[in-house]
């Protein structure tokens, strides 16, 4: 089975009312991983719901846990990330949250704050896990009738979004042919993000595009892009024989991230929106602005390094 | 919908009754219909192949000659697959001269983007 037959064998089996709603249940489970008896219920329909969750299992939606005579059934990456945010009712993109006050839990999200970045380390920025805790936080609340789990559900639920961002889809499918980015779009889109988009997203881009030519389409902007190119960094990419392939400065729209299958963020903070189905990396690099040509040149080296190693897992996973 | 249905779905209105789900279900029943439609029209590869390519085309739009070439099919078939999903909401049909635009209706974007993944 091809990516894409399994996407539409993925949507058939979710295009049902009932079944949406067992994942969003099974989302939302202060277990993460509910048997068919719990999700229906005392003296519920055990074997209807059953079948639902088999049929899930089948098209890898469901992973089954546990007791093989009582499973458990646990949300795959696939089904958080391509069906999660239509059963779990995950706020539209620029729609706020309605702010929840935290209150005695405070303290216990800042924790699971802590765990989180550690766990993502390399992946996500601190702000972008606390600004995921705080979303999840606020969307459990406002749903949940046992306010004691919360803090627990947060940090699972959280875990869980992240996970699924964070990890190709598909992780373990049986499968073969294809993988679905070259079945779409013969390239890759990459999207490398700083916060002017006048050093460290140029120096990225214009060294990935030197590299990789037009198998990978590689788009760069800043989350407050002001100015022109940086002089310093102008001189360094002009010294590597790359000024060519560096472009003028620009704003970071919503439109170019959801372009994008993979972005890199480079000392952005929080400000890159993160939206399901790409793949994040976050590079805490110096900022080059007014350094001296030696420091320009040591960041440049490291973000050459790292977008090699980033090329190599492209070439062997994505580019066909 | 069937008995069998109508109960597992009643069974997912009231998770309140078990003993372990500690929060109602996240969705209500006509969002869960809404989006149900929306899966049954688009659950087919060739849909989902229009789709992607309208998607990560350069400006969120492509025509149906676009359409035919990429995906070497005939155009009377990928005229039909763009009707349905019109027809059903999921895209939009401008018309510029000779030629038909098609988008992915805003309301739908996020829905289908997660899907593209």
């Amino acid at each position: 089975m091809t990516d894409l037959d399994l996407l539409a064998a993925q949507t058939a089996v979710m295009a049902e009312p009932d079944r949406l709603r067992l994942l969003a249940l099974a989302l939302t489970d202060p277990s993460g991983q509910p048997t068919a008896a719990q999700l229906a219920g005392p003296g519920g329909p055990v074997g209807d719901v059953v079948h639902h969750l088999e049929v899930m299992a089948d098209v890898w939606l469901l992973v089954r846990v546990g007791d093989p005579d009582a499973p458990g059934y646990r949300p795959t990456p696939d089904a958080i990330v391509r069906f999660g945010g239509a059963a779990i009712g995950t706020p539209p993109r620029g729609a706020a949250v309605p702010a929840t006050d935290p209150g005695d839990h405070q303290p216990l999200l800042d924790r699971i704050v802590d765990e989180l970045t550690d766990r993502f380390a390399d992946v996500f920025g601190r702000e972008t896990v606390a600004r995921f805790v705080t979303e999840s936080y606020a969307l459990l609340a406002s749903r949940a009738s046992v306010q004691r789990f919360l803090p627990a559900l947060t940090a699972r639920f959280t875990a869980d979004r992240l996970t699924a961002l964070a990890t190709p889809l598909g992780d373990g499918a049986p499968r073969d042919g294809r993988l679905l980015s070259s079945v779409f779009a013969a390239q890759v889109n990459v999207l490398f993000v700083c916060s002017q988009n006048a050093g460290r997203s140029q120096i990225a881009g214009a060294v990935l595009r030197s590299l990789a030519g037009d198998r990978v389409l590689v788009r760069t902007a800043g989350t407050a892009s002001s100015g022109p190119l940086d002089p310093g960094v102008r001189a360094e990419l002009d010294r590597r024989g790359l000024g060519g392939l560096a472009e003028l400065p620009r704003p970071l729209t919503d439109e170019v991230v959801r372009a994008s299958g993979v972005v890199v963020t480079m000392g952005c903070g929080d400000a890159c929106p993160v939206l399901p189905g790409r793949r994040y990396l976050d590079w805490p690099l110096d900022d080059p602005a007014g350094r001296s040509p030696a420091e320009v040149r040591r960041i440049a080296d490291d973000i050459t390094e790292r977008v090699r190693t980033l090329l190599d897992e492209l070439s062997a996973s994505e580019i066909t | 919908m069937s008995n069998h249905a109508a109960r597992a779905a009643s069974s997912g209105a009231k998770p309140d009754r078990g003993v372990q789900p500690a929060l109602r279900s996240a969705l209500s029943r006509e969002q869960a219909e809404g989006t149900a439609a929306l899966l049954r029209v688009v659950s087919d590869p060739t849909r989902l192949q229009l789709l992607s390519l309208i998607h990560h085309s350069e400006e969120g739009r492509a025509r149906v000659a676009d359409l035919t070439r990429a995906l070497g099919l005939r155009q009377p078939t990928v005229s039909h697959h763009l009707k349905v999903m019109n027809e059903a909401g999921i895209l939009s049909r401008d018309p510029v001269g000779r030629e038909v635009w098609y988008a992915i209706v805003p309301a739908r974007l996020d829905a289908i983007a997660d899907l593209l993944r």
